[in-house]
């Protein structure tokens, strides 16, 4: 009973969108799902942020007009996305005002730092936008947020696009059978066996924190930073426990898929890690979730004979211009593909996926060394009063990347002032 | 000092002409506590004051005003000076004295307006190429020092975390096992060495990871941690087993063939395909007595060899075999490897009538090679792509396997001298009846705890309540009903995963140099050189205090530098210094570029490791990094530099050069010649980047953002040259370029695979593509000219390599300054430049020898110096 009355307050305040779905199949969802979790009411928001790495060509990617796609066309690089065009947005004149390397699209791509402004540090990244939306929104899945990376190509310092709330570097899965097991894999382990084993991680934390603290008396100042880094994350160890508890009599959904085999090159990897993020959403398992895409074994896949960083400085040579054509074009391809698929999956409450998720797609570089005017795509229907298909030139050049990230965030329903290195929000997104 | 606070502070963002709202770290406040505790320190200790050194203005960069001056009246100050500040900019105004990030920012603005081309406006008068080139190239080196500057931290060691290869070595010390590095996540993302503390980070994953891995390592440990040593055996597999193997799948094939095509309809097509293999395969000679190395898995597959391994010993693999026909000499050499990881490469000799036997490979299993026994697996060396592919493109026509195996051999297990577990199993739970008295075990599992422990934190007491809750795990599980292993595994995980393992944690300096003591100095010693913690006589010979007297210091250094272990020393150090990374990470299309096949890529790597440990082992002197009269490689890197290698046993050797060989030092070898291309020819530009960064100590500041674009793709094909020159036609990308590009030129000789050449195609199009329409490459002789830094010219190799050894106090300050980074684990600032002046003096003295070098380094003062920010007002009590 309950659950049917859950269904249908949902689908009450979902609005137009689900109520044109049968009202069955909703409920069948949310039973092969096996997630009671969704009772707040209203429809969760979802965010997925990937990183390109290095930038595109550039005189057949960017448009030049503004205006919307349905009158101006797309241009070749964005060509594949054709079938998307009255959903997807791109905004130019945008920059990350933060980012000074132009080997690097990804590393302050969520964060806007200047990583090598912070005085006695070679190197410090802030926090990324992920995790400060996870903060927000994250305490209602199982996973707050998951970050996934592929390998390196224009990417630039870090282990994904995630940076925790020190600037460290979030590690991300970059073998989707790992992540397949993490959201899908059930524990054959007994509540007694769990209790034992998590109090006995428990004391094993008591003991390496009583370790810490002794020889903490001993230290300088600095060291004693350097330990407070073991110490925070003994503190996050101590949370996931809590999360584990907090889970722990919800058992894991039922894979919507197919596990993955274990080896793959960079193409079959990225398709693999399409397929696990829209299931992921699919089951609620997370909302929020970054992807640093595979650049050179997708080349490598792709059978490019040249490797990512040679392929960016393509106004060389005809052949490689030709050759940085196709990477784009095979770049949105996957990106169409991955649309596609959000489109056409429903999540828990029988609502198509892509309604209640943005997507955003970019990088630090625009093409070259070139870091001014960032590529950045929009697309998904998480925010209603986001402007669709059109290309929109924003008045000001360089534009802070930031007003970007806190304007998508706050139009999808996430409370922000401001963030990173933001001025403001930008109105020309905004429908009118 | 209380100004230095305030410039902390803030850190602004400047950007483009305005100035964005200050962006403030988590960072920014500790900034602030550090340079106040400072202060109290020095307040409270006067006398330490003045050891304390800061980054104070005394090291700031200062702009030259007369470099700037007539620049800045001509093209800038008429609109950014006293009359006009458009875009609220001053420029007459701004401060010279680099000494903090906003002055440093607002002069890193004008050079990017300057890079981007946007000043001055189009409608102004310009500046020539020159004058722009020169300006750029002035802000740009003067930029990247000071921000070299401001993140100094006053020659603050901090506190440091044992990286993975140190924990690799670490764990094989202690536990006796083998671990593969990527069990654990990587350590610094940035520039710089792995060993230095203040780019390490620790978050969660790391504390998860490091447990996890400990756990099931030590459950390995644990299990042998008292098996008896097992008897030196050799286990040969006569390769005809397979034989029998075969046809039983063949025998398996045709009943299911038959039946199905009795059945009718639907026929496996991989399986009739394999029938068919498998048949014509036993038609061949000689199949009967061994077998042919072949590519697909459907034939004879060799990896069914299993016998029980040891996994805290090493194995020693070998083969017999014999070529078939006379395939070309590329094609001699077979990969061995077990399950995924390459144990090495042998050369095979013989024939089918006399196969011989190979040289022999070492290995040791890993911790987690299944059930403690080996699996391997054999292949002939390729590239990557389809053996059908490879053969045409070596221009081989037949389809024949080329190597045939009659037999392998595995000899072991050979020991190694007993691992820290073993021993401390051995004097304290092996002395009790297992089948007992549990009250007996217990206490001897505790002392066994504690004899690990205190071994594992480098002779520093555990707290007592951390004991305490150690024997507690321990004690829990035993009344779970685990006995002493099982019960012994989370304690022990405990231990490798508490901050006094991980940390190389050092007290207090004791004396009033201020120095650390001496078993800490001994720790420091064996990482730097071994990568792993103390022990043996070095540890005995500190706790004694002798280390002192440096007669016995430089023994214990000769004696670790010509031991293997030291070979941690070559990956760890050189490998970065030589920045390998760059090796790993070059693609080059295998499928045009066969030579640089498998076997390649990975003895490139090894040679140029075993280069500098011939180097270090026989105090040779680093001048050998630019040229030398013997080369250190293999069979398979014999064949490709075209030399010979005399017969020994197997591996590297150090094999003396022909008189007239080009080969020779670092510069000679195919993975800097190679990382030195951009994976379709060689790339001057990339290789005077590398020459200008290793030989001449001066790494090229980064590329900036926005430069304007060159002109567009040409469709006439450039020689190299050419199109170098085409990339400093723009001032902003000359400034830095037209200074190592040229050096690059110096090796043209050597192409993308680090063969020698007399002549380069021109242009970028591939032969199959020329070949194609029909037309012949274009050959030019290569011509190695170039210009020095110094503005020398030189026109060949041995020009280039003579004014190398010119600039050889350059090469010794960038090795010397490398090694004390990587040693003290720190960044090399500006207060440490008369130690390494020191130093450096000292080795032009030994003929620039490396072990000298090492020992001057170790034997500093510097060296022994306790971090220089310690608050001693809080020691231990």
């Amino acid at each position: 009973m309950s659950l049917h009355l859950y269904n249908r307050r949902t689908v009450l305040k979902a609005g137009v969108t689900s109520l044109a779905l049968p009202f069955m199949e909703s409920l069948g969802m949310a039973e092969v799902a096996s997630v009671a979790k969704v009772a707040t009411g209203a429809t969760p928001k979802r965010f997925l942020m990937i990183g390109h790495g290095f930038g595109f060509t550039k005189t057949s990617f960017f448009p030049t007009k503004a205006g919307k796609f349905s009158e101006i066309g797309l241009t070749p690089g964005l060509s594949p996305l054709d079938r998307h065009k009255d959903d997807i947005t791109i905004v130019s004149n945008l920059t990350n005002l933060g980012a000074r390397n132009p080997h690097a699209g990804s590393t302050t791509y969520l964060t806007g730092a200047d990583v090598g402004a912070t005085r006695g540090r070679k190197f410090l990244n802030s926090v990324s936008l992920d995790q400060v939306i996870a903060k927000k929104i994250g305490q209602d899945t199982r996973f707050p947020s998951i970050s996934l990376s592929g390998d390196g190509g224009g990417h630039g310092p870090g282990l994904s696009l995630s940076w925790s709330e020190k600037g460290h570097p979030i590690p991300g899965y970059n073998n989707p059978l790992a992540l397949y097991h993490e959201l899908y894999g059930q524990s054959k382990e007994s509540a007694a066996e769990r209790e034992y084993r998590l109090s006995q991680k428990r004391s094993i934390l008591d003991a390496v924190v009583a370790d810490l603290k002794f020889s903490k008396r001993k230290l300088s100042k600095f060291d004693q930073d350097k330990l407070e880094d073991y110490l925070q994350s003994i503190r996050q160890v101590e949370q996931s426990i809590s999360q584990e508890v907090k889970w722990a009599d919800t058992p894991k959904p039922n894979a919507p898929l197919q596990q993955p085999i274990g080896e793959m090159d960079g193409l079959a990897s990225l398709k693999a890690f399409q397929r696990l993020i829209v299931a992921a959403f699919q089951t609620d398992s997370t909302r929020v979730i970054t992807y640093r895409q595979p650049v050179e074994t997708l080349l490598q896949s792709w059978g490019f004979g040249v490797g990512a960083h040679p392929l960016s400085h393509y106004n060389l040579n005809r052949s490689r211009m030709a050759a940085s054509k196709l990477k784009d074009l095979k770049s949105m391809e996957l990106f169409s593909g991955l649309i596609d698929l959000f489109k056409n999956t429903q999540d828990v409450n029988g609502q198509s996926l892509f309604d209640s998720t943005l997507i955003s797609y970019g990088s630090n570089i625009r093409s070259g060394h070139g870091l001014k005017g960032c590529p950045a795509i929009y697309t998904g229907g998480a925010a209603e009063k986001l402007k669709t298909g059109e290309h929109i030139i924003l008045p000001e050049q360089d534009t802070p990347l930031a007003n970007y990230w806190l304007t998508l965030c706050q139009q999808s329903g996430v409370e922000m002032d401001s963030f990173s290195h933001s001025t403001g929000t930008i109105k020309e997104l905004i429908r009118s | 000092m209380s100004n230095l606070a305030t410039f902390i502070l803030v850190t602004v963002c400047v950007c483009m002409g305005y100035i964005i709202e200050p962006l403030i770290f988590d960072l920014v406040d500790e900034g602030a506590d550090e340079s106040s505790s400072v202060e109290n320190t020095s307040d409270s200790s006067p006398s330490q004051g003045s050891n304390i050194v800061h980054v104070s203005s005394s090291n700031a960069v200062h702009l030259d005003p007369d470099i700037l001056s007539s620049f800045l009246s001509s093209h800038c100050t008429k609109c950014h000076g006293p009359k006009k500040q458009k875009g609220d900019t001053r420029l007459d105004t701004l401060s010279l004295n680099l000494s903090n990030s906003a002055t440093a920012l607002h002069w890193q603005e004008v050079l990017d307006v300057l890079n981007l081309g946007e000043m001055p406006p189009e409608d102004e008068k310009q500046p020539d190429k020159k004058e722009l080139q020169a300006i750029i190239k002035y802000l740009t080196v003067a930029l990247d020092t000071s921000k070299k500057r401001l993140s100094e931290t006053g020659g603050n060691i901090a506190l440091r975390r044992i990286n993975r290869r140190e924990y690799r070595h670490t764990i094989n010390q202690l536990l006796g096992m083998r671990i593969p590095e990527a069990i654990l996540p990587p350590d610094a993302i940035t520039e710089g060495y792995d060993t230095i503390g203040q780019d390490q980070q620790f978050s969660s994953h790391h504390f998860e990871d490091y447990f996890e891995t400990a756990k099931s390592v030590a459950k390995v440990a644990l299990k042998w941690a008292d098996k008896e040593k097992w008897e030196l055996k050799s286990y040969t597999y006569p390769a005809e087993i397979q034989h029998k193997h075969l046809y039983k799948k063949r025998d398996n094939l045709s009943k299911y063939l038959d039946f199905a095509k009795a059945r009718g309809g639907y026929i496996d097509r991989r399986k009739s395909n394999m029938h068919a293999g498998i048949v014509s395969y036993l038609k061949v000679p000689y199949n009967d007595k061994g077998v042919f190395l072949l590519e697909s898995s459907q034939y004879p597959s060799l990896e069914s060899f299993r016998f029980p391994a040891d996994p805290r010993a090493t194995y020693q693999f070998k083969v017999k075999a014999g070529l078939n026909g006379e395939p070309p000499a590329i094609r001699h050499f077979m990969k061995v490897g077990i399950a995924s990881r390459t144990i090495g490469y042998l050369k095979v000799s013989g024939s089918l009538d006399s196969p011989k036997e190979t040289q022999t490979l070492e290995y040791q299993p890993r911790f987690n090679d299944s059930s403690s026994s080996s699996r391997f697996n054999m292949s002939e060396n390729k590239v990557g792509t389809a053996i059908t592919d490879y053969l045409e493109k070596i221009g081989v026509s037949t389809k024949k396997a080329s190597i045939w195996v009659d037999d392998i051999t595995v000899e072991g297990p050979f020991y190694k001298e007993p691992s820290v577990i073993e021993t401390i199993y051995q004097q304290t739970i092996a002395t009790v009846d297992a089948n007992k008295s549990n009250l007996e075990l217990d206490l001897q599992a505790k002392q066994f705890l504690q004899a690990f422990m205190s071994i594992a934190f480098r002779g520093k007491d555990p707290a007592p309540a951390y004991q305490e809750l150690v024997f507690k795990i321990y004690s829990l599980d035993r009344k779970q009903g685990k006995d002493v292993k099982e019960s012994l595994n989370t304690p022990l995980a405990m231990i490798l995963s508490s901050p006094s393992f991980l940390y190389l944690m050092e007290d207090a300096p004791a004396t009033n140099e201020g120095f650390v003591n001496e078993v800490e100095f001994a720790n420091r010693i064996s990482h730097f050189l071994w990568s792993r913690s103390a022990s043996g006589q070095l540890l005995v010979d500190a706790k004694a205090g002798k280390l002192k007297d440096k007669t016995v210091l430089k023994k214990h250094i000769d004696r670790m530098l010509k031991h293997e272990n030291s070979m941690a020393l070559s990956e760890g150090f050189f490998d970065q210094w030589v920045d390998m990374k760059r090796f790993e990470n070059i693609s080059i299309d295998e499928a045009s570029h066969v030579k640089f096949n498998k076997g390649i890529r990975h003895s490139a790597k090894l040679e140029v490791q075993n280069f500098f440990h011939t180097l270090a082992k026989e105090n040779l002197s680093l001048t050998h990094l630019i040229d030398s009269d013997f080369v250190v490689i293999n069979d398979l890197l014999a064949l490709h530099y075209g030399l010979e290698v005399p017969a020994q046993e197997g591996g590297f050797h150090k094999v003396k050069l022909p008189a007239d060989s080009p080969r020779g030092g670092l510069l000679g070898t195919v993975a800097f010649l190679s990382m030195g291309s951009n994976g379709e020819r060689s790339s001057p530009i990339i290789r005077g980047a590398l020459i200008q960064e290793k030989f001449f100590n001066r790494e090229p500041p980064p590329p900036p953002p926005d430069v304007p674009e060159l002109a567009n793709a040409s469709d006439k094909p450039l020689a190299v040259k050419e199109s170098i020159e085409l990339h400093q036609q723009k001032a902003q990308c000359a400034s830095c370029h037209s200074s190592f590009d040229p050096l690059g030129f110096g090796l043209e000789n050597f192409d993308l695979l680090g063969q020698w050449r007399d002549q380069e195609t021109v242009g970028n199009i591939g032969k199959k593509a020329l070949a194609e329409k029909g037309k012949k490459p274009t050959l030019i002789p290569v011509r190695a000219e170039g210009v020095f830094p110094n503005k020398e010219p030189f026109h060949n190799l041995d020009e280039f390599r003579a004014g190398l050894i010119d600039h050889k106090h350059l090469l010794t300050r960038s090795i010397s300054e490398g090694l004390l980074s990587y040693g003290l684990g720190r960044h090399i600032e500006f207060a440490d430049q008369q130690a390494l002046d020191e130093i450096c003096k000292q080795a032009s003295q030994n003929n620039e020898q490396i072990g000298d070098l090492i020992f001057s380094i170790i034997s500093h003062p510097l060296f022994r110096k306790a971090d220089q920010a310690r608050d001693t007002s809080t020691t231990k009590n």
